[in-house]
């Protein structure tokens, strides 16, 4: 950010002035005050989505530990949150990302490192799985089906498909995965086309 | 949130929605992290970066610049009201309010009880140029500059060097003088009670110390 931005920020408020969405406006006042309570909120509100979220891209353990670095990370960087740049929401998907990704690396789990050149490459797009542990699902059941293929997609597919059904948009989804918005666009068109062809094969059109 | 208001290309599916959905309810986060983590947060309440950010940080250092003016104020301020109100005919009275002050002073400093617990050898002072840096057995002066307020309502007695000084019982470095006033300075060799006289040296030391008694020799030339 430059030094005009950040005079132009001062002088519009920006960083004083709460933000609009309730659960930015609690992480605006968990910033100022620490407040435990106000972090609770913040873990009810959105805790379930970021886990989920963790979860269908790792596994149980892996995701666990994650959702808590991530609350830690959260507790830790309060005070980096600014409520003009960034919902709430995207700023905390942004940490787990972060760390998910950091931590795959770490234990040698991250296939590749190039998700855009395998993004137009079907055969490179089978490489980018994790290993999921929820990999003997019951065939005859719709929701089973459903995580079965839904964890069977590619990490990247995988990935902007559950932002997007976390409500984020494809500028946020963009900012979240630092991956631009066509490419974006792109793989949730596989992802959709992929859980699509699937579901139908198995238990006939919507 | 607001999604998808800049992607009308990519059209969510409502049932791959639904499933999506149903998914995540079958799969919350484990009530036990976050037990652990607001615990932990409760337990460390400090931790984790509270006080970030300009309005802590000013607060804080506002906090910073009163205690230090209230410290420096408590340093500056006379170390015995008493003297300004010394009288011969009021000792008891004068030792009583001294005492008292005293003990407040003690709850607030922990500073070993003294009726001159404030004095300019108090270790905060020290490192001032002014008195404290000199020998000890050297006569205060006046001080200058901001001590000098300090100083001039005990300068009196310290300046002129008093001849005459009467030994006050508990107390090793503070005297009494002939106006009733006292006088704080270490003086190694007086008595423990009763007057003495003090023969003081040009450069402000001691050079004898001869104890008179209980009969003050203050009118005497």
């Amino acid at each position: 950010m430059t030094l005009l931005s950040n005079v132009q920020g001062w002088f519009s408020g920006r960083g004083d002035a709460p933000p609009a969405d309730p659960d930015s406006q609690l992480m605006w006042r968990y910033r100022q005050s620490g407040g435990a309570d106000l972090l609770d909120r913040l873990m009810r509100n959105t805790g379930d989505d970021l886990y989920h979220f963790l979860l269908t891209q790792t596994d149980a353990a892996f995701a666990e530990d994650l959702y808590q670095s991530v609350w830690i990370r959260v507790m830790e960087r309060r005070h980096l949150y600014e409520p003009g740049t960034a919902k709430f929401k995207t700023w905390l998907f942004t940490l787990g990302r972060n760390l998910m990704i950091d931590e795959l690396r770490r234990q040698q789990r991250w296939q590749t490192t190039d998700l855009d050149h395998a993004e137009t490459d079907p055969a490179g797009l089978a490489e980018l799985h994790t290993q999921p542990l929820e990999s003997t699902i019951a065939q005859d059941n719709l929701h089973q089906h459903f995580d079965r293929v839904l964890l069977g997609l590619p990490f990247a597919q995988r990935e902007a498909f559950v932002l997007q059904q976390e409500g984020f948009s494809l500028k946020d989804i963009s900012e979240i995965t630092g991956i631009g918005q066509e490419t974006i666009r792109s793989r949730l068109r596989f992802a959709r086309q992929t859980l699509q062809q699937q579901l139908e094969a198995h238990h006939g059109p919507a | 949130m607001a999604p998808h208001d800049d992607d009308r290309s990519v059209p969510l599916d409502d049932e791959l929605s639904s499933l999506y959905q149903q998914r995540k309810r079958r799969h919350p986060a484990p009530e036990r992290l976050n037990k652990t983590l607001l615990a932990t947060t409760k337990a460390d309440p400090s931790g984790h970066g509270r006080g970030y950010g300009w309005k802590s940080a000013a607060s804080s250092a506002a906090a910073a610049v009163v205690i230090v003016i209230l410290g420096v104020n408590w340093l500056q301020e006379p170390k015995l009201t008493i003297s300004e109100s010394a009288s011969p005919a009021s000792e008891m009275a004068d030792t009583t309010v001294t005492e008292s002050e005293m003990s407040a002073r003690d709850s607030l400093t922990e500073a070993p009880k003294s009726l001159a617990a404030p004095a300019p050898e108090a270790d905060a002072r020290r490192s001032e140029p002014a008195p404290s840096s000199l020998p000890r057995s050297v006569v205060p002066a006046p001080m200058a500059d901001k001590a000098l307020q300090f100083e001039a309502l005990q300068a009196e007695p310290v300046a002129s060097a008093p001849r005459f000084l009467k030994a006050i019982e508990g107390e090793a470095k503070l005297y009494e003088q002939c106006d009733g006033s006292l006088f704080q300075h270490e003086i190694p060799d007086a008595p423990d009670t009763g007057w003495f006289e003090v023969d003081w040296t040009q450069e402000g030391g001691i050079r004898q110390i001869t104890p008179i008694g209980d009969e003050s020799q203050c009118l005497e030339p």
